[in-house]
């Protein structure tokens, strides 16, 4: 049985790469901070998944206090002015930031001389606390996220793309950019590239090591913050269990670039979301998530470090 | 030799005493409990040889136990019943469930040479995140087999076999069966880890460079380290299959395996003693904690209240309960007042 | 070398030591003193789908208040001993041991999710207590044993109804199918739609399955969206259907969607926007039904809990009533007594339908296939089981 396909191979095949992109572009964002962090601290923040699914409630709990949605259920939730939609992002962002911080200083500092696995245990508590606390505080019921944007569909020839989806990649390219600028041309990201390369050389040289630190989980967070809200104007139903998926594909986006490389994250996370959408729509969507997997396992046998990842070669 | 075999035959009267005792005098509640955490005990310990001997850091662990799980099922159904079915849960005989016992080994070790092989080329972090691959698409791939149940997985499990003298009491023999393997993979081990082989696997976690000068043949301790570890995964598998009566694929997702990591890090990595502890505190707290939450009626308390003893143990004691030490007889007799020196 | 024994020894020990229960012989699973009734529940609490757990929970906590209430059952009261899964199926079997065990419970009610209902259907059967299961369609839930009952309708109908509903009633030829790959519920409805759909003369053009716990179809819905189809089943959660329906008018797709009773929710609506406008469900009553019982009902629950029950109420309030009136069949609160009971149920009038239990000890009753209008529910057909022989 051959279903009659209305559209033909190429245009297909273009909006699944349409799809792919904008959904490695959420995953870049997402695995910028777990290869900030990797690169100062050698830590897989397991906890950054948490965050993400912090950001968007925090802009929703904005929403719904300032008014923009409805008591009754099957009311349509009014759209928020775009300026309001930018101060809740920015508020949303900041308190995300403060989290994150508040986790380096509170779980990480404490161990950051106590080897590699005690730390990383301590992410998972971190991320359990945050998912059972969030349940508990939030309530486990998937909410519907407020109308930031109104949905539009722009069509390409026959490839459809929503605002919201375009949205993301712009944002995506933007923050990339703009980080990658704040990184090689100012001075505080100078004294991350110190710290990520040699933490001990950093501090004899007067880099106030502990800022430096706490700016890149700042950074991370509000970047994942971002995400957070970006994917639920696209996909709005939040739930606190929603960065679970989304954080372990991030981080192997994070991987597969090369982790501690900013472009790496960027295009692990691209490569992978046009992957998985190429490779699920034209096959088999059963195994699309098996795909991120097999893309990760050939890509580190065949390069250890990574798409973009330096080699480092052991001292003897 | 010999002393071994007299210690495996200790091993399984000791066993034998404590099922019967169970059995008499225990609520089936507790010996639930007491049976999770021999599973898991077989998990952290064999996860201590890849892990904590030879530090390779392995995410991969839930995968070979799904291979076993799955092996075992289906090899006792298969003898037991002749085919999937439904109706009453039967006995496995003896022959069977040893044989879906070793089967299950058998095919978890296969797998660890298929995940230990390649990675050998990976250290550290990327090791872990590709052993975390290699479990995922196990996964996901037995999820897509509809010729084995799908998500739902294969049901109707056989019971353990029973042991003469002992009734079909509502534990059953499960006591028996699953700390008769808690106490041979504990023995193994921990004559692995004074052998020469054991010696070879700290060398190479210590300095794999120098270790391989002093001719360890680094890549093949490494590949044997994921065999054993995975081989024992697949037993606990196997255990938990006839245990559970059904299993899932999703039984077996990445977060077991890091609960297995928890237990190992929390109980001190390297360390037997540790790992086992640490597989009794992750399997025992969260179940102990519950009337704390039924009692407050706050749902998911406990799991807040589980991640936070988590975060304060490690960061008041980073280097796990244990640290690297062991609990011998030789602590004992330095404590005991009087005792030699 | 000596220290494995003595850890064995030492763990042995500890445990000998820490546990306080010691077992209590000659007691069988007799559910409590003489004036009450021990009814065991467990539900997905807490974790991944604590919503179904708790609506359920609702249900049954409203239906046992009401029976007590009311004087109890024969004098005695009810009581509920409440364990959370935590999404599990593994921790369902953990805490079947302790209802059966330690809390001695007469009869067992739960779960929702297929998966961990079939992980504690053994426990329940080998302690000789009676397991209801509220609303777990799965078809291999009541084949673990002869104590397993359940009071909801099964997958296979619902998939076989959903089909005929689509191919006869609506008249579509040409259906896509979206599904959980890795979720009993959803994957079994899909099997027997396509089976049912196919048997009458349709095809099936295009099918999409999903795994895990995503939120985004865009990739599914181009997928369908090429095939062309003139009807969508999407046998899925409320939660996952808004977002599934969304992605499909984002990408252009306005043919109807069908699906099972997993998308009724007060929250559907909202959730769904007006995404879902024109598509159809299949259910277990019908909300406007002005059956007092239904009204009683539905009052009492917003009365209670300040919001709209969903199905998962209804089903769990249900089961409490079919427990109530097996106790007064079989003559007794004994675990065995409630057994028999349940397997002489017939036209129990509960607020999801009438329905009896049949030899299978699964419930007998019809669906009602519901279309969404803008902001409301409206009964399009009842299909009754004999409609499909």
């Amino acid at each position: 049985m051959v279903p009659v396909a209305s559209v033909d191979f190429t245009s297909q095949l273009l909006q699944y790469f349409a799809n792919g992109v904008a959904k490695g572009s959420t995953y870049a964002l997402m695995a910028v901070g777990y290869t900030l962090v990797y690169g100062v601290l050698q830590l897989i923040n397991f906890a950054h998944a948490e965050v993400y699914m912090l950001g968007s409630h925090f802009a929703y709990y904005q929403a719904k206090w300032g008014g923009y949605l409805p008591d009754e259920p099957g009311a349509k939730p009014e759209s928020v002015p775009i300026l309001l939609v930018g101060a809740f992002i920015a508020i949303a962002m900041l308190a995300c930031a403060a989290v994150g911080m508040l986790i380096e200083r509170v779980a990480y500092r404490p161990l950051r001389n106590a080897g590699r696995l005690a730390p990383l245990i301590t992410a998972i508590g971190v991320s359990l606390f945050l998912q059972y606390g969030g349940q508990v505080v939030f309530g486990t019921e998937p909410k519907l996220f407020p109308t930031f944007v109104e949905t539009e569909v722009f069509e390409i020839g026959s490839v459809k793309i929503p605002n919201t989806n375009l949205l993301i990649v712009v944002t995506t390219f933007v923050l990339m950019l703009g980080l990658t600028l704040f990184v090689s041309k100012t001075r505080p990201g100078a004294a991350m590239r110190a710290c990520s390369h040699d933490m001990r050389t950093a501090k004899l040289m007067g880099i106030n090591v502990n800022a430096t630190i706490s700016l890149t989980f700042a950074i991370g967070s509000a970047l994942a913050a971002v995400a957070g809200v970006l994917v639920a104007m696209d996909q709005p139903a939040i739930t606190p269990l929603m960065g679970v998926r989304i954080g372990l594909k991030a981080f192997v986006a994070a991987v597969v670039g090369g982790i501690g490389s900013i472009p790496g994250a960027a295009l692990g996370g691209l490569v992978l979301g046009v992957s998985e959408s190429v490779v699920g729509g034209l096959w088999d969507t059963n195994y699309a998530e098996a795909v991120a997997f097999v893309f990760l396992i050939v890509v580190l046998l065949l390069k250890p470090s990574g798409l973009l990842g330096k080699a480092t070669r052991e001292k003897v | 030799m010999a002393k071994t075999v007299g210690l495996l035959l200790a091993g399984l009267v000791a066993c034998y005493g404590l099922n019967w005792f169970l059995a008499e005098f225990i609520e089936v509640v507790y010996v639930d409990y007491l049976n999770l955490i021999g599973i898991a005990i077989v998990l952290a310990v064999g996860l201590n040889v890849i892990n904590g001997l030879t530090g390779q850091f392995s995410l991969g662990h839930a995968g070979f136990m799904a291979i076993g799980a799955f092996v075992a099922g289906l090899v006792s159904i298969q003898l037991t019943y002749g085919e999937m079915s439904s109706g009453p849960l039967e006995l496995a005989g003896l022959g069977t469930f040893l044989l879906s016992l070793l089967l299950a080994g058998l095919a978890a070790a296969v797998l660890g040479v298929v995940v230990g092989a390649p990675a050998l080329r990976l250290k550290g972090d990327y090791l872990a995140i590709a052993t975390l691959g290699f479990a995922e698409i196990t996964r996901i791939l037995l999820t897509a087999q509809d010729s084995l149940g799908g998500p739902t997985g294969i049901k109707r499990i056989p019971k353990m076999p029973l042991l003469p003298g002992t009734g079909a009491w509502d534990g059953g023999t499960s006591v028996f069966w699953i700390f008769l393997v808690v106490f041979t993979i504990v023995l193994f081990s921990a004559r692995l880890q004074r052998s020469t082989y054991g010696r070879a696997l700290i060398a190479i976690r210590e300095n794999e460079l120098a270790a391989e000068t002093m001719g360890v043949r680094a890549a093949r301790m490494k590949v044997m380290a994921f065999v054993y570890g995975a081989f024992f995964a697949g037993i606990a598998g196997g255990l938990y299959a006839h245990y559970q009566h059904s299993v899932r694929p999703d039984d077996f997702t990445s977060i077991r395996s890091i609960e297995v990591v928890v237990m190992l890090v929390l109980g001190g990595l390297g360390s037997i003693t540790g790992a086992v502890l640490g597989a009794v505190a992750v399997t025992l707290v969260p179940q102990l904690l519950r009337p704390l939450e039924e009692q407050l009626q706050v749902n998911g308390l406990s799991m807040v209240v589980y991640a936070l003893l988590l975060i304060l143990m490690m960061i008041f004691r980073p280097q796990g309960i244990f640290g690297q030490r062991e609990l011998s007889l030789k602590l004992f007799r330095r404590i005991l007042p009087g005792g030699r020196k | 070398m000596r220290y494995a024994l003595t850890l064995l020894i030492a763990l042995t020990a500890l445990f000998s030591a820490s546990l306080t229960g010691c077992k209590d012989k000659g007691n069988d699973a007799g559910g409590g003193g003489a004036d009450e009734i021990r009814v065991g529940v467990f539900l997905s609490l807490s974790g991944a789908n604590a919503d179904f757990g708790k609506t359920t929970k609702n249900g049954i906590d409203l239906a046992v208040e009401e029976i007590n209430e009311a004087g109890g059952i024969n004098g005695k009261k009810l009581v509920i001993i409440a364990k959370d899964t935590r999404s599990k199926p593994e921790e369902a079997q953990t805490v079947a041991k302790q209802l059966a065990s330690q809390d001695k419970v007469a009869v067992a009610i739960g779960s929702v999710e297929s998966g961990q209902s079939i992980k504690a259907a053994p426990v329940f059967q080998e302690a000789g207590i009676p397991m209801v299961s509220p609303s777990s369609t799965n078809p291999d839930v009541t084949k673990q044993g002869d104590r397993i009952f359940r009071v909801c309708y099964l997958d296979d109908f619902q998939g076989q109804a959903c089909a005929a509903f689509a191919y006869k009633d609506l008249g579509f030829r040409k259906a896509a199918l979206i599904y959980a790959q890795d979720d009993d519920y959803s994957k079994g409805l899909a099997q027997y739609f396509r089976e049912a759909f196919k048997g009458m003369g349709g095809s099936i053009v295009e099918e999409a399955p999903f795994q895990g716990d995503v939120s985004e179809f865009k990739d599914q819905v181009s997928k369908i969206a090429a095939a062309g189809p003139d009807v969508i089943f999407a046998p899925v959660y409320y939660a996952k259907i808004g977002l599934i329906a969304r992605d499909f008018r984002k990408q252009g797709v306005t043919v109807p969607l069908v699906g099972g009773d997993g998308w009724e929710s007060p929250q559907l609506i909202q959730l769904a926007g007006e995404t879902l406008e024109g598509s159809y469900f299949g259910y277990h009553y019908d909300p406007d039904d002005q059956d007092a019982k239904v009204q009683g009902y539905l009052k009492a629950y917003s009365a209670k809990f300040g919001s709209d029950p969903n199905s998962l109420s209804a089903l769990g309030y249900d089961a409490v009533y079919a427990v109530k009136l097996a106790i007064e069949l079989g003559g007794g609160s004994s675990a065995d007594q409630i057994t028999e009971g349940l397997r002489k149920i017939k036209d129990f009038k509960g607020v999801t339908g009438t329905f009896s239990i049949d030899e299978n000890r699964n419930a007998k009753k019809s669906i009602t296939m519901l279309k969404i209008g803008g902001s409301n529910l409206s009964k399009v057909k009842v299909i009754k089981p004999e409609d499909l022989k």
